[in-house]
């Protein structure tokens, strides 16, 4: 890392006022609007019904898929079987689609009577999404744990329940507590799945929030509105941080052969049903993107027709220019994410974890919080719409993004460094010629990251974006609500494939960088 | 106290033959090491005693009885794994209290008697403390009180000390040795380092290859390895002589007298065991460093290169004798 004294290691100060610039330009115009309406919003009987079901549907939401995503992330963590690794990538996937295209998915299923619609389309839908993210928070728990501490408890006389009850749950128990609250927040602050699958009745306060904002033009209810979903979302976020589990750089649970015995293949059988069950929203949006109900033909014309450059832009602009805003809004969120991440760890300790703590900030505030205060604050100084959603964006991604290069960046021994200069290179060129090598692939995946991010979001840019500043999220969302579902599916599987890109590229590159840790 | 005695037992891992065809008998109340170089399976056969591993085949008996099958939880053992293995989300006194509990004790009974550990380890004061609050030397007294608080028939130590100084690592090991003597269990320690095991233990049993190629009393072991593996693994010295007369040996032009018939002899001898001869080997000194006890010297004879203890600074060349010479069966 470049020497203490250099101006390089306190150029961070400009990622920190940026970040807290940025989310503290949101909260203050939240603030400025909301407070002189909270009282209304607390006594608006139409907020109170979408915040407690708000409340409902997220604890329930968390708590199936935590249930669900226990056995398979206990088969996971402690044995090694055939197909592991690609059973592990299947249920992990749903968690990788935007949220537009599962809750888009789940609408046409319940529209099938494959899925009972109403709230259970969206517990369903929400479970979908995050079961894969809860089994690999908890694998990657159990997997942190020794299997000479179960050993030990073996050794010292325990039985099965005894050491169950007395070292494997207690060990767990903060994975546990933090994927239960990471899902609740999600699932409080979900827009696009209770949007399309709630309808009229089952409002969140997300969706609440939006309505109040888009359709009655109440921005001050609005933000009171938002005002009490951040009281919440901020303390479910404290608990989830607080929780967080201690990060370990490598597996410390030997996978044993899974035993061939009536429990284990029941739970090999569940593991590959979760798998298929995985899959099988995801087929259904690319078939019934394929197919045209009206004529019954089976085609991908549909992808022609929507990337044609003359196609349909009554519902906004049309899904061409959407993808080049999409394109233009990510490309721009990556650069900025990267400048700013990278000014950030090449700081000195202090400035840097300062940094990394203020990126977690926009995790207690949902996205359409995020975005009402930045428009508020956007309105007042006529500042352009793109660099709202762009701000929006890299507020949004920012948790996730730095968190990802600083992972990489920190695996990576200042040694090296040294070396360098003791092998005759100055520090500016042993910066450049070792430093900058080793740290590129970090600095690949976080933009990476960011971008698959900016693409596939849905709720900030619903809120921020006019007609010219429509994204294919959007595009996707106003055809769902039109019933245009052949051009809403392949809209939605564009942005998928888009997504999976970027993802399947940050992948690749992480696995090439994998020898730089330690 | 338990005699533990292993038939025949065969172990492996995938295509790997941890253990083969092993025999051995430890008799109870003896401290027995278990070394061989990292690999050999030493591990593969302590975790088989523990009951952690099932033996592809062959048997496992406590005093007579067959345990093969036995959970670990039943067999009366304690272990202190390599990386201690202590619960971080209990306090040293619930770590060392774990193993009474879960075998029935009363909560109030059982952190009596895990005081009790923790005085005779000289823990006191850190009962309340987790196990990251505490030095790497204090954890292991930890894991140490934690596998005897039950009062174990044998207590098993897979290589706890080697991430230890030397001066700490000496120190647990005669607090193991007084523990020993005081409570009399069986153990068995297994560790790669040949100097450890002989600080410790009655007996010695040594590996390679996921077999035991020479066990016994620790003393008649190191006087005769009766192997060049277990010689060389005990830290001696080995010179391969070929017979020129009658009880005359030759190694490069160096021809020397030794009472043997055979065409060829494998003489072993440990580096502190020689003196300064006339009609001794004569040998080049490539390198010397100084310790307390001498000069540690590294010699060529005849292009191989043995460490000899010397008790003056040497000149380029010296010639000297083996006091306690071994010879040992040429394969």
């Amino acid at each position: 890392m470049p020497g203490k004294g250099s101006i390089v290691s306190k150029l961070g100060i400009i990622s920190i006022a940026l970040l807290l610039g940025l989310w503290g330009a949101s909260s203050f115009g939240l603030l400025l609007r909301g407070i002189p309406s909270l009282p209304e919003a607390i006594r608006d009987r139409a907020i109170g019904r979408a915040f407690h079901f708000s409340f409902l549907q997220a604890f329930a939401s968390a708590l199936f898929s935590v249930v669900l995503a226990i056995p398979m992330a206990y088969l996971d963590a402690t044995y090694d079987f055939r197909g592991r690794k690609v059973l592990k990538v299947l249920v992990t996937m749903p968690f990788t689609l935007p949220t537009i295209s599962v809750a888009l998915s789940f609408l046409l299923l319940s529209r099938k009577g494959i899925v009972p619609s109403g709230w259970p389309s969206i517990i369903a839908a929400h479970a979908y999404f995050n079961f894969g993210m809860c089994s690999q928070i908890l694998s990657a728990t159990l997997s942190s744990i020794s299997t000479d501490m179960e050993e030990a408890a073996d050794t010292l006389g325990a039985s099965y329940w005894f050491k169950l009850r007395a070292v494997v749950l207690p060990l767990v128990l903060r994975g546990i507590i933090y994927s239960f609250t990471l899902t609740f927040v999600l699932c409080f602050t979900s827009f696009a799945i209770p949007l399309l699958l709630g309808g009229p009745r089952y409002r969140t306060l997300e969706v609440e929030i939006y309505s109040l904002y888009k359709v009655f033009l109440d921005r001050g209810l609005a933000s009171g509105a938002a005002i009490l979903q951040l009281g919440v979302t901020g303390f479910i976020s404290l608990i989830a941080l607080r929780s967080l589990p201690a990060a370990r750089s490598k597996e410390a649970r030997l996978r044993k052969n899974l035993p061939k015995d009536p429990i284990h293949t029941a739970l090999l059988v569940y593991y590959c049903i979760m798998a298929c069950l995985a899959l099988y929203p995801v087929t259904y949006l690319a078939y019934r993107s394929l197919f045209n109900p009206l004529t019954d033909e089976f085609s991908p014309r549909i992808y022609f027709k929507v990337l044609s450059p003359g196609f349909d832009p009554s519902l906004g602009s049309s899904p061409l220019n959407s993808l080049i805003n999409s394109l233009f809004f990510a490309t721009m969120t990556s650069l900025i994410t990267l400048v700013m991440a990278s000014l950030l760890i090449s700081s000195v300790p202090r400035i840097k974890n300062l940094g990394m703590l203020i990126s977690l900030l926009p995790l207690g505030t949902s996205s359409i919080s995020l975005a009402l205060g930045l428009y508020s604050i956007g309105s007042k100084f006529q500042i352009p719409g793109w660099i709202l959603i762009t701000s929006s964006h890299f507020l949004i991604s920012a948790p996730f993004t730095f968190r990802s290069l600083e992972a990489g960046a920190s695996a990576i021994d200042p040694v090296f460094l040294e070396a360098a200069e003791t092998l005759g290179l100055d520090r500016l060129d042993a910066t450049f010629k070792v430093l900058l090598p080793l740290i590129l692939p970090s600095i690949l995946v976080g933009g990476f990251y960011a971008f698959a991010m900016s693409i596939s979001e849905t709720s900030a840019v619903a809120l921020l974006s006019t007609p010219e500043t429509q994204t294919l999220t959007v595009a996707a969302l106003k055809y769902s609500g039109v019933r245009r579902f052949q051009e809403a599916t392949a809209i939605s599987v564009l942005v998928c494939l888009l997504t999976w890109t970027l993802l399947g590229l940050q992948g690749l590159v992480e696995k090439r960088m994998k020898w730089t840790r330690r | 106290m338990v005699e533990v005695r292993l038939i025949g037992v065969t172990k492996r891992f995938g295509t790997t033959l941890a253990l083969d065809e092993v025999s051995l008998t430890v008799p109870d109340g003896s401290i027995t090491a278990v070394v061989g170089p990292s690999g050999c399976g030493k591990t593969t056969l302590l975790r088989i005693i523990a009951g952690l591993e099932v033996p592809d085949s062959g048997r496992v008996l406590f005093d007579g009885r067959d345990i093969t099958d036995l959970p670990p939880k039943d067999r009366n053992i304690g272990m202190v794994f390599q990386d201690l293995a202590l619960f971080p989300h209990l306090t040293v006194l619930d770590n060392v209290a774990f193993g009474l509990i879960a075998r029935g004790y009363g909560a109030e009974e059982a952190k009596e008697r895990a005081m009790n550990l923790i005085r005779l380890l000289r823990l006191e004061g850190l009962e309340r403390r987790y196990p990251h609050q505490l030095s790497g030397g204090q954890q292991q007294r930890v894991a140490l009180a934690r596998a005897l608080a039950p009062n174990p028939s044998i207590l098993l130590l897979d290589e706890p000390f080697g991430a230890l100084d030397a001066r700490l690592r000496e120190q647990l090991l005669w607090e193991v040795r007084r523990l020993h003597d005081e409570w009399g269990f069986t153990a068995i320690h297994v560790t790669h380092d040949q100097a450890e095991a002989l600080a410790i233990a009655d007996k010695l049993a040594i590996m390679r290859d996921g077999r035991i190629i020479r066990d016994g009393p620790s003393e008649k072991v190191v006087r005769d390895p009766r192997s060049e593996f277990a010689a060389r693994f005990l830290g001696a010295n080995v010179l391969r002589l070929k017979k020129v007369g009658s009880f005359k040996y030759k190694i490069g032009e160096q021809v020397l007298e030794f009472d043997r018939k055979e065409d060829e002899i494998l003489l072993a001898f440990y580096p502190e065991e020689v003196e300064p001869s006339d009609k001794g080997f004569e040998g080049e000194v490539k390198a010397i460093s100084f310790s307390r006890l001498g000069y540690r010297l590294i010699v060529v004879i005849d292009g191989k290169e043995v460490e000899v203890l010397w008790k003056e600074r040497p000149g380029p060349k010296i010639r000297f004798k083996p006091t306690n010479p071994v010879f040992i069966p040429c394969e």
